[in-house]
């Protein structure tokens, strides 16, 4: 005899493993802290390059003026305030990244409990049967 | 009311008994406009202008994850942008890295955002956008609203200066490549309603979480008051030239649009009929699992109306009052 309120259960665990279980356990799979650890560094890699890139872009835009320019220019003044900038969109876009993720990595973990908890409930009513 | 919601509950019962044709209709339409739109806005090469690949493009994308249709855009318009200037490419270019840095580390699952917010600014009704993201999505979903704004106003430029772009000859490519990226950065117009849009969405998504009566409705109101208020104040301080009747006509039928939304509550009542398959020690199980429905729809009454039951009426009494005599 089918037991309906199992396949009620069942079927609302097999719909959410074949979803989001799958993202959600290789998210909680990592300690909080790697986790986010690693997407910082994903973060950091991301960043850098583009603002390689938007630098690149810049000095090709300007290249003349830099050319001309550059042996009166005070080097040591405009890298520091290249560095500055590039600080200030790393530290942005490192919170923006780590705020993200801590609520990703939060909802993954909820989402996997509750889970847990209807596998449990399963188990105890199979003992029961 | 009561039609409004049986309304509801038919294209609930609808969708849910034919979903596997719905969804790909819907995004074949989607795909189809959206291709027909980049196609008669920019147009540039004639190569991929024919209906035939429009049709071929949109029937991909309707069996396809809507990532797909995210790509094919992209395609579309760097092709485009590339017939018309090499410097308009690598424009483009630079806002596809913004996106590519930004939506796709921070919200990745919102390709419809992404999709619709240039579609929504040609319609004249881009305020929808912010209301919509703000009440159905996360305070994650700013960053595809800002950045189909950013798509939007750099395809906007390259329309715009089509023929300098095209035909400048004079100057060198650095030169037009220059003008393009500092007229672009320097559109005062999309970083304002960036910003309004940005703010919009997650005032709407503060409210519409508070635990008051007609939260949404409120989100709504509070948002396109917002809105509107954060455009005209850009203006004033920056001069970007903003339509004042469009802002707000534009905003007063997006708030219409927001409630109609809100109503039909498109993406998260609309429960799927979900297909799914699993085994316990006796059995295997294939389960089909359908949303109920919630409103009860009226069943029809036909009722006869004839001549014929007067007819026999009179005859019954007649026949009565024979009886009786």
């Amino acid at each position: 005899m089918v037991n309906e309120e199992k396949v009620l259960r069942m079927t609302k665990m097999a719909s959410y493993e074949a979803k989001e279980g799958k993202k959600d356990k290789a998210v909680a799979g990592y300690f909080r802290g790697d986790y986010i650890g690693m997407q910082m560094i994903i973060s950091f890699l991301v960043i850098t390059v583009a603002f390689l890139v938007v630098f690149g872009i810049y000095l090709c835009l300007n290249f003349e003026t830099v050319m001309a320019g550059i042996y009166s220019m005070d080097l040591a003044a405009a890298g520091k305030k290249l560095l500055v900038i590039y600080l200030v969109a790393l530290a942005v876009y490192l919170v923006m990244t780590y705020v993200v993720y801590l609520i990703r990595y939060a909802k993954a973990k909820k989402h996997l409990r509750v889970f847990l908890e209807y596998l449990n409930c399963l188990e105890d009513t199979e003992e029961e049967v | 009311m009561r039609n409004l919601l049986e309304m509801k509950e038919y294209i609930k019962g609808f969708y849910a008994k034919y979903e596997e044709f719905v969804v790909p209709v819907l995004k074949f339409l989607l795909g189809f406009i959206l291709f027909l739109t980049i196609n008669g806005r920019l147009g540039y090469m004639n190569k991929i202008n024919s209906p035939v690949i429009v049709v071929v493009a949109a029937l991909l994308c309707s069996f396809m994850p809507l990532g797909v249709m995210v790509f094919l855009c992209a395609v579309f318009l760097l092709l485009h942008a590339y017939a018309l200037s090499l410097e308009c490419m690598a424009a483009l270019l630079i806002a596809y890295l913004f996106v590519g840095v930004f939506y796709f580390r921070f919200s990745p699952k919102n390709h419809l955002l992404l999709l619709l917010s240039p579609l929504l600014f040609i319609l004249k009704i881009p305020y929808v956008l912010p209301l919509a993201a703000g009440l159905f999505g996360t305070p994650a979903t700013a960053v595809p609203v800002i950045c189909g704004v950013v798509i939007y106003y750099v395809l906007a430029y390259m329309t715009g200066n089509a023929n300098a772009l095209g035909a400048g000859e004079s100057d060198s490519a650095l030169q037009r490549f220059k003008d393009v990226t500092t007229g672009v950065t320097g559109n005062r117009e999309m970083i304002i309603v960036a910003v309004a849009f940005a703010i919009t969405v997650l005032l709407v998504y503060a409210i519409r979480r508070m635990s008051i009566n007609y939260s949404r409705a409120t989100a709504i109101l509070v948002g396109t008051l917002a809105d509107i208020v954060i455009l005209l104040v850009g203006d004033l301080m920056y001069d970007a030239n903003f339509s004042i009747p469009a802002v707000i006509f534009g905003s007063i039928a997006a708030a219409l649009l927001a409630l109609i939304m809100q109503f039909f509550h498109f993406t998260l009542d609309y429960a799927r009929t979900e297909k799914v398959q699993f085994e316990d020690d006796e059995y295997y199980y294939y389960v089909k699992a359908v949303p109920k429905m919630a409103v009860a729809v009226p069943e029809k009454r036909v009722k006869k109306i004839t001549t014929q039951r007067a007819g026999e009426g009179t005859r019954r009494s007649h026949s009565k009052g024979k009886s009786r005599k």
